[in-house]
This record gives structure tokens, sequence and C-alpha cells, in this order.
């Protein structure tokens, strides 16, 4: 996964997606390898509104399944923004659609399927439901639930990929060292210590530590520049994902109104 | 390094993190220090995160915070309740200003004052403003309902809807270019609609709150150069980018209402298309089942240059109405007595006066601070300058003439149009001139103005359908002042050369020179303002100090480039400008330029500093200073500043401290020590304190924080003594000056750190010439006088 990944970067884009409507065979192929890194995201997302139901990994894949066929025009119509509020609403889209599947199936008498309010006591101990997830008319859960794991999906991917590299080069040792100094600690004597532990001189040590900042730093940047539109609103989505992973998921988001009267002329 | 795998703290917020993740670290942290830059790249700002709810309620002891509607690059939205009206507010947060941003508070307020004066029912209303605690805040009108964006999200507008919706905002936008207020912002999430279904455009001026111009500080101290290109790219370009303007990206500070146009015309088309027109703009009937005639409307309020828009949000609102009101496509239309957009005829730029305003000039020189832009289209006649603009409906036209200029005026021969019109009852006229370049032959210049006068004269018989009358040339105010004062004028005129050749005669046999101003021991509080007696000038306009001369060069429009200069009593000046970048403007005001020369002869690089009476309304706003050297033995001061308008004439001070330094305070650095300080009062006036602290040693430097007294009578600094006898100032870097005093950091060499044996604030005395009667306008004629003050004009009070 490591060196294909590495180059996606360069390919993976989502104004491609955009520019081509998912049409193009290279647009198709960007969102196939966008729809695999956030996976996660989307699974969650699924899992929590399902309640106890154990096929959320079913659903996910057929949801990214029906996105990469690009069948639906609907999807297409809401292709811009940013990658994030697009896979979103693409997966509201598709439970609401898979709701109202099963709604019909119901009242015809097929097999009897949960419903939505049910919530099995068992999943609700592991955490799965949570009582304030009735905030939506719709019934989903809370959009700070899905951003606050696609943040972490960003920081795990450029992580691991950053650890990727250091192993290629035979860094290993060193890199478990050097991690924890991506952010500035507040005790920063511990930077004479793990220089000596490195057998580096604090200037080479301050080096090392800038340069695999400057890599994550581009790793990220990578990232988050590849599901926006404009180079210009990534530092504007790297704050949303700052405070996506700061505020708790189930605070309460506001609700997008539908039906809004428009002036009369 | 020993890390529990199970249980680890991030080493920077020391929450219980996920090892496996990344030896600890928590995920916001990695991406706050992302965020924060590894320094000089392109990511400035630390994220913000908004106030909770808690923090908030402390502050406003008089809101019921509610809860957190939105947040954007500019702050933070709340949802709350005026407990003492019990209605429901918006309660707008602002992003933190820090250093960069010195003027905020003042912009803010100011800011803040014009737009709590709109009242509009589709503007948000600001109820108040101010700071509260650390918070600097606006409270507004609670809006009820969704932002545009949110609307279009949910799903596709149909075109009569989009339609609607922008028409009212073209009246908002109408009403506040009136007012001179330009939102500079427009985007869909800045348009509200409620839950009547009324629009509402927000945040107004909130973008210029936040951006402080680099040029708009009145500092007149040590010369800062102007600012450089890495500091104009933090100024950091207004607008969404999507939404803006290309004058908006381009030279930001000379974007006018034309800008919110463009905006509205994005909008526009987004609401149409669903997409963002691209880099190869597609007209929206191509993507759309649309109204072709709509195409037409949104292309050109999407035009690159402002001068090819709509020329007022009125405009784009009749255009929009016009298709909206008639559905059936244009041909079916039997009469068609106006189209939605009245094609150009012919635009360039042009000199505009009235009559009366001819009287003044004494003229070689066209009228040209007058100058702007005129543009004739097949409905009126449009001239626009400085933010201002004339619009004269073709039909309103009553007579148009081609006149001469008098002979005296322009030898060459040159011709204007007068114009006589129709408004709101009255008759007025004005004197029209297409402006060409200076140099051109006469001939170009009269084809130009002929070619103007058959313009217009057609396109009103288009309009009205019916010929025009031709003023009749005697009639016509300038001629016929002209004709009278002529008599007069020319016994004026050899008068004058008479008396000038006496006066020149004497002034060359005794070149008198200005008294200096008294040493500084002499000066108190006692003695009045009125320094020597004043004296008379003739260029050269010099005045002498102590220890030199400052010579008053010239002055310009600004911006100048292109422009002429003008000599201190409004006669004509061969000088240039020097070119610097950026576009300052002050509303309700006009900008003017200065550039003073100073020749000192004491050896020592003189500090000059330049006063305006900022109670007659005048203010600097920027300035550069070009030392002498080895090409250029004068040192060049250019200042920027803000007029009144309707002021021809202003008093201009110009403070030199020049000559040796003398030492105010001294304090010794023994060594092995890491902070020195000393004070010394001496009563109100004459506080002295200075104080040095090493920061940080690192190998080869020392850093250094230090401070000395901050003060308008005298320059000063801070310098150290070595070992060896020589004095050298510290040269400091971000220094800021807090009432009274001004702290800077500074690094040293370990060596020259360590040669120290004492620092000392050091001061030199200000010494003041005034000029008196300095023309604020081309042409218009003062008597320039000078005279030495012991006190400049008041300022505000520092810090």
């Amino acid at each position: 996964m490591s060196d294909r990944a590495a180059n996606s970067f360069q390919t993976t884009h989502w104004t491609q997606v955009i520019a081509a409507r998912g049409n193009s065979p290279a647009a198709k192929r960007a969102l196939r390898e966008l729809s695999e890194m956030y996976y996660g995201p989307v699974e969650l997302f699924i899992r929590r509104y399902r309640g106890g139901c154990q096929d959320a990994r079913d659903l996910t894949h057929e949801f990214f399944a029906k996105l990469l066929e690009g069948d639906s025009l609907d999807n297409v119509d809401r292709m811009r923004g940013r990658f994030r509020t697009y896979l979103l609403g693409a997966v509201k889209h598709f439970l609401e659609d898979q709701h109202d599947r099963e709604r019909t199936l119901k009242r015809g008498g097929g097999q009897t399927l949960r419903s939505l309010d049910q919530s099995s006591p068992d999943d609700s101990a592991a955490g799965e439901t949570g009582p304030s997830d009735i905030t939506d008319p719709h019934g989903f859960p809370p959009d700070a639930f899905f951003d606050r794991k696609w943040a972490l999906a960003v920081v795990e991917q450029a992580m691991f990929l950053l650890r990727a590299e250091a192993e290629a080069n035979n860094e290993l040792a060193r890199f478990e060292v050097l991690q924890r100094w991506l952010v500035t600690p507040e005790d920063r004597s511990t930077a004479v210590t793990a220089a000596w532990t490195l057998e580096l001189t604090d200037a080479a040590f301050r080096v090392a530590v800038h340069r695999l900042r400057k890599r994550f730093r581009q790793l990220i940047v990578n990232r988050i520049a590849a599901t926006v539109q404009d180079p210009a609103e990534v530092q504007d989505e790297l704050n949303y994902l700052i405070r996506a992973i700061t505020s708790p998921p189930t605070s309460k988001e506001p609700i997008t109104p539908i039906d809004v009267q428009l002036p009369r002329s | 390094m020993i890390d529990s795998l199970i249980d680890s703290k991030c080493p920077r917020c020391g929450a219980v993190t996920d090892a496996a993740l990344a030896g600890g670290v928590c995920p916001a942290c990695l991406l706050r220090q992302v965020a924060f830059g590894t320094g000089g790249d392109d990511f400035p700002v630390m994220p913000w995160t908004p106030p909770d709810v808690a923090e908030l309620t402390s502050a406003f002891p008089q809101l019921e915070i509610i809860e957190l509607i939105g947040c954007g690059g500019m702050g933070a939205v709340y949802k709350a309740r005026q407990k003492s009206l019990g209605r429901l507010v918006a309660l707008k947060i602002l992003v933190p200003q820090r250093a960069t941003n010195p003027d905020f508070a003042e912009r803010f307020s100011r800011e803040a004052k014009t737009l709590a004066e709109v009242n509009h029912p589709n503007i948000v209303t600001v109820y108040d403003f101010g700071q509260a605690g650390e918070f600097y805040f606006l409270t507004m009108e609670f809006v009820d309902g969704a932002n545009l964006r949110q609307v279009m999200n949910a799903g596709r507008l149909r075109p009569e809807q989009a339609l609607a919706i922008v028409p009212p905002i073209c009246e908002a936008l109408q009403f506040a270019h009136d007012r001179g207020i330009v939102h500079r912002d427009i985007k869909p999430e800045n348009l509200l609609l409620d839950k009547d279904g009324r629009i509402k455009i927000a945040d107004f001026g909130i973008a210029r709150m936040l951006h402080s111009a680099p040029a708009e500080r009145d500092s007149g101290r040590a010369g800062a150069p102007p600012p450089g290109p890495a500091e104009l790219t933090l100024q950091s370009v207004l607008g969404t980018p999507q939404y803006m303007a290309p004058e908006q990206r381009d030279s930001p500070a000379s974007v006018d209402h034309r800008a919110d146009i463009f905006s509205l015309g994005v909008v526009l088309y987004e609401m149409l298309t669903g997409e963002l027109p691209g880099v190869n703009l597609q007209p929206p009937s191509k993507k759309v089942q649309i109204d072709v005639r709509l195409d037409e409307i949104v292309l050109r309020a999407l035009e690159q240059k402002p001068e090819l828009r709509f020329q007022t949000a009125t405009e784009f609102q009749t255009g929009v109405e016009t298709v909206a009101l008639h559905p059936t496509s244009a041909r079916s239309s039997p009469v068609e007595i106006r189209p939605a957009a009245p094609r150009v005829l012919k635009t360039g730029q042009a000199c505009l006066i009235t009559s009366e305003q001819f009287a003044i000039y004494w003229g070689q020189l066209l009228p040209w601070q007058s100058r702007g832009v005129l543009v004739l289209d097949e409905r009126q006649l449009t001239f626009s300058r400085d933010g201002t603009m004339t619009v004269i409906p073709l039909t309103a036209i009553r007579a148009l003439n081609l006149l001469p200029y008098p002979r005296l005026m322009y030898p060459a021969g040159a011709h204007f149009v007068s114009l006589t019109f129709e408004e709101d009852g009255q008759s007025k006229s004005l004197i029209l001139t297409p402006f060409v370049s200076l140099f051109r032959w006469p001939s170009h210049f009269r084809r130009v103005i002929a070619d103007w006068y058959a313009a217009i004269r057609a396109a009103v018989v288009a309009a009205t359908g019916h010929e025009l009358a031709t003023t009749p040339a005697n009639e016509v105010s300038p001629s016929g002042t002209f004709r009278r004062l002529l008599p007069m004028s020319t016994a004026l005129l050899l008068l004058v050369l008479i008396v000038g050749c006496l006066l020149a005669v004497i002034l060359f046999t005794r070149r008198e020179k200005l008294t200096a101003v008294r040493p500084p021991e002499a000066s108190d509080t006692l003695s009045p303002s009125f320094g020597a007696p004043v004296r008379q000038m003739h260029p050269p306009f010099m005045a002498s100090y102590h220890e030199g001369t400052v010579e008053l060069v010239a002055l310009a429009p600004h911006p100048s480039a292109g422009e002429s200069c003008w000599q201190p009593d409004g006669a004509p000046s061969t000088e240039r400008m020097p070119e610097l970048e950026g576009h300052n403007w002050a509303a309700g005001k006009i900008v003017r330029e200065i550039l003073l020369r100073v020749h000192s002869q004491s050896g020592t690089p003189p500090s000059p500093v330049l006063r305006f009476d900022r109670t007659s309304n005048f203010s600097g706003m920027g300035h550069a200073i070009y030392p002498a050297d080895k090409k250029t033995p004068l040192m060049i001061i250019y200042q920027q500043f803000a007029a009144p308008p309707g002021a021809c004439q202003f008093n201009v001070q110009v403070g030199v401290a020049d000559g040796p330094w003398e030492t105010a305070l001294a304090f010794d650095r023994p060594a092995n020590q890491y902070e020195f300080s000393a004070s010394q009062g001496g009563g109100a006036n004459d506080n002295w304190e200075g104080s040095v602290q090493t920061t940080a040693q690192d190998g080869a430097t020392v850093a250094l924080a230090f401070s000395y007294s901050d003060r308008v009578d005298y320059e000063t600094r801070l310098a150290y003594l070595k070992a060896d006898g020589t004095i050298n100032p510290l040269r400091g870097s971000n220094s800021a000056s807090v009432q009274g005093v001004t702290r800077s950091i500074a690094s040293l060499p370990r060596n020259e750190f360590a040669s120290i044996k004492q620092f000392q604030v050091q001061r030199r005395h200000y010494q003041w010439v005034e000029f008196r009667n300095v023309s604020l306008e081309p042409g218009f004629k003062t008597s320039v006088e000078s005279r030495s003050v012991d006190r400049p004009f008041a300022q505000p009070p520092q810090g």
C-alpha cells in the first residue's frame, strides 16, 4: 500500500473528479482512491446510524459500489465543494434510500427488518448508539461524528506514510524517537536526552526534527489539498478538521433547513 | 525515553492518547502544529477555536448566550438573547488580532460606526459593537433562516427564484454604495434568507476591519521603508477567492463598489448554473435552460475591467428586473424601447468641472485634479472620479457646444465641450475636457475632443429622437467670465511681472536666511508656539535649521503615477514622485503626496518627521525616507496624507533631529549579569528610562530585549559604549511603542556583547519648521510662508 499510496498523491485530485463529473477513467480512478482512504469514517457513520444492526459493513460496501459505478445522477449534481461534504451527503442520501426500501419491504410483508428507532441494549453499552442521535429529523448522527473520524483518518494515514518512509530508509528506530517531536512539547529539556539517545548533536537533532515536521506537514497538506477544490481552501479545511477533532461528537449541529420561502418578485 | 505502550500522554497537551498513532502524540496537537507552520511558508495563522458559551457568558452579562451558530475565517457567530429587551440577536466575535494589526482598535470602531448607521431592510442591522474583555464583538440582527449557500445545497434554484433574489440585494448594495461603503465579500454565505422570504446582506465591512493597509499608520519616527512584496501578500487579499473581483486580487486597496457587482455576478451565475464561473467563462444559457438575455446581464457583471461592468448596483437591478418581468423572449415582444443593458459607445478620460470652478484656474494647465473616467453609453453619460459618480441621462441634455479655450489659457489652441442639462427641474452646465496625454500635438488633442463632441451629440439624438440645441458661445460662463476678467488679468499679469523682477533682484542681492531654532535648553512650556517671524517664500522653498536645510519640493495627487506634480505655491513642477506600490484612500478625504529634501551638513544622518494639523482634519498616511548616500547627498522624504475635501491649501510641519546625540541616561553592564536597567525622573516631562535584558545565548550570538523612552520632542535610541570607546546604536526589530516606551529585540555577536561597558539612552532634539499655505491643487496659487516653531501641531496621545 505504501508506494502506491505515495504515488497516488499526484493523481488523486477532487478537482479532477469534479471537472470530469466523475465520468472519465482518470476521474473514476481518483474517486476510487479517495474512497479507499475515507472508508473508515463512512463505515463508522453507517454503523452509528444503523444502531445495533450488524450489516454496517455490507452497507458500506454497497454504498461505495454504487458511488463508483457512477449511476446516481443525484450524486453527480452535488459534485462540488469539498470531498468530505460531498461524501457525507452521498452517504446520507444512500441511507435514506435504503430506509425507504426497507420500509416498503416491511409493508409488503417481507422480512421484518429492524426499524431505526429500536436499539439493542447490548450495543448501546459498547457506545455504538447514542440517545442524543435523534437530533436530526432523518435520524442521522451528528455531522461532527463523521468529521471527527475523517480528521483522524487524515492524521493516521499521514503518520502511516511517514513511518513507511522511515522504514524504507532503514531509519525506523530513529523515527520512533523523533515522532514524539512532531509537536513542540511542554518540557523542552527532554530534547537533550533525545539527542543523546540518537547520538546526534543538538544542532543535528534540531535539523532532523525540522525535516520530519516539514515532511509530515507536506503529507497532511497534500491529503487535504486532494479533497478540496481550490488550494486556497486548504487552510480553512485544516482549521475545520482541528475543530472537528477537538469538539466532542455529541455536540448539536445546526440543522440545514430545506424548506425556505424565497422572496416574491 | 520510556513510554508505556498502554497509557501515553501527548507531550504538548497532556491528553491521553493512543500510543499506536504517533508514539502518543494526540492528533489535534499534530494538526495544530501543521497549521502553525514551519516558518516562512504560506500558513501564517494559528487555527482559532471559537470561545465556548461559558467564556462568553461571563464577558457579556447583558446577553443570554444560547449557542454557536457558525464559524468562519473572520470569527464566530452565536445566537443570543438580550436580557433587557428579550429579543434575539446574533453575537459576532472577531478572531483576536495581534501585533500584526496595530491599529485594529481604531479601524474596528470606525468601520463599526459606519455600519451602525446603515439602516436598510435588506442589510443585517448592527445594534452594538465594542470590546468586552478580550473579545471584539458586534451584536447584530438575528436572522432566523438560512444562508444562500444552504439553500443552494438543498437543491437547485429555479431561474425565477434566482432572479427574484437579486433585486433586493442590488437595492441594499446601492444604499450602502451611496454611503461610500463597499462590502468586499459578497458570497452566498453572507446572504441570509429569513422565514418571511426576505433576503439580508450580512458582514458588511467586516473584511476591512480585519486587514490593515500597511501605509495607514501615522508614524513619523525613524523612517520605515515602504512595504515590500512579502508584507503585501501577508496583507492577505480581502474576500473569498472564488467570488473576488480581479482588482481585489491584484491591487486590493484600489477596489471600489464595482467589486461588489462582480461578486454578485458570480453569485447569480452560481445560482443559475450550479457552478462557479471558471477560467473559460461559458454563458449561463449554454449550461442551463434560461432566457438568453440573462447572458448579457451576467457576463457584463463579470467583466474583468471594472469600467466595463454595470457602474451601479441599480443598473444591475434594472437589467435583471427587465428580464424577470418580461419572461417571453425578446423576439416576440414587438417594440423594444430600451435594451436591458445599454451599449457602451465610448470611454475615455476627461476633466469635468463646473463653470464657476473654471474661473479660479490661472491655468497653463488643464484642471486635472478633476480628471476621471468618462463613459458614454446609449442611455447616459457617466463621469466617475475618486469613488463619486456623475450620471447625466442623455434625455436630460438640453444643449451641447464645442468651444475654444481662451487663447491666454491655452495658446496652442484647445477646445472644450460645454454641456447644459436639466436635473431636478434645474438647468445646470458643465465643462468637459476629454483628456489626452500632454505630450501630444494640439491637433491630436483637438481631434479627440471633436470626436467626443460628435459622439455625445449623436447619442443624444439617437436617444431623444430630435436634434440638440447649441449652447450659444457667449452664454457659456467660462468665456464670459474670462472675457470680463481679461483686461483686468492682463494688467495684473504685467504688474506681477514688474514686481517679480524687482523682487528677484532684491532677493539675489540680500540672500535672506531664516533664523535658526533656539537650542534645546531654552525651550520651555512658557514660551508661545510662535517662533521666529513668518517669512514669505519663493522657489526654491527652503527653510533652515541648525545643521542644514529642509526643502519642500513638490506635491502630487494620489496615486501620482503618470500625473504631474506641482510646487508648493501651485505652479507646475517637473519633479517626479517616487513610485511605490499600493493605493491609499481615506473615506471622505482627498489624498495627496508630498516630497521634501533635507540637506544636512552635520555629518550624522538626520531624522526627519512630518506633522499635519489633525485639528483641521489632516493626517499622515504613510511615508518613505530615502537616506542620503553617495549618489544623492540629500535625504528625500515622501509622504502620503489625507486632507478634508474642499481644502485648497494647508500647513505642514517638518521636524528634524540632527547633529550629535546626547546621552540622557547611562547604565553600566557588569560582567556575568543578564539584566541591566536604569531610570531617572525629572518631573512630568522629563522621565527617562532604559533597560536591556539577555533572553538567550546561543553559541555565537546573544539575543537581547531592550526598551527605552520614546518622546515626542526628541528622537531617542539605545546605544552601547564599548571598551574601545566607540558608541553604536542597538538596531532592533519588531519594535513597538507603548505609553512612551519603545520595546524591541536585537541580537549581537558574542564578542561584541562582551566588549560592552555601558548602555546609554541617547536623544536628539527635534527642530521644527512650518510651511504655511501650501497649495493642495495644481494651478491654485498660494503664497507660501515659513517659520520656525517650538512645538509641532498637537498629536493624539501615544500608546
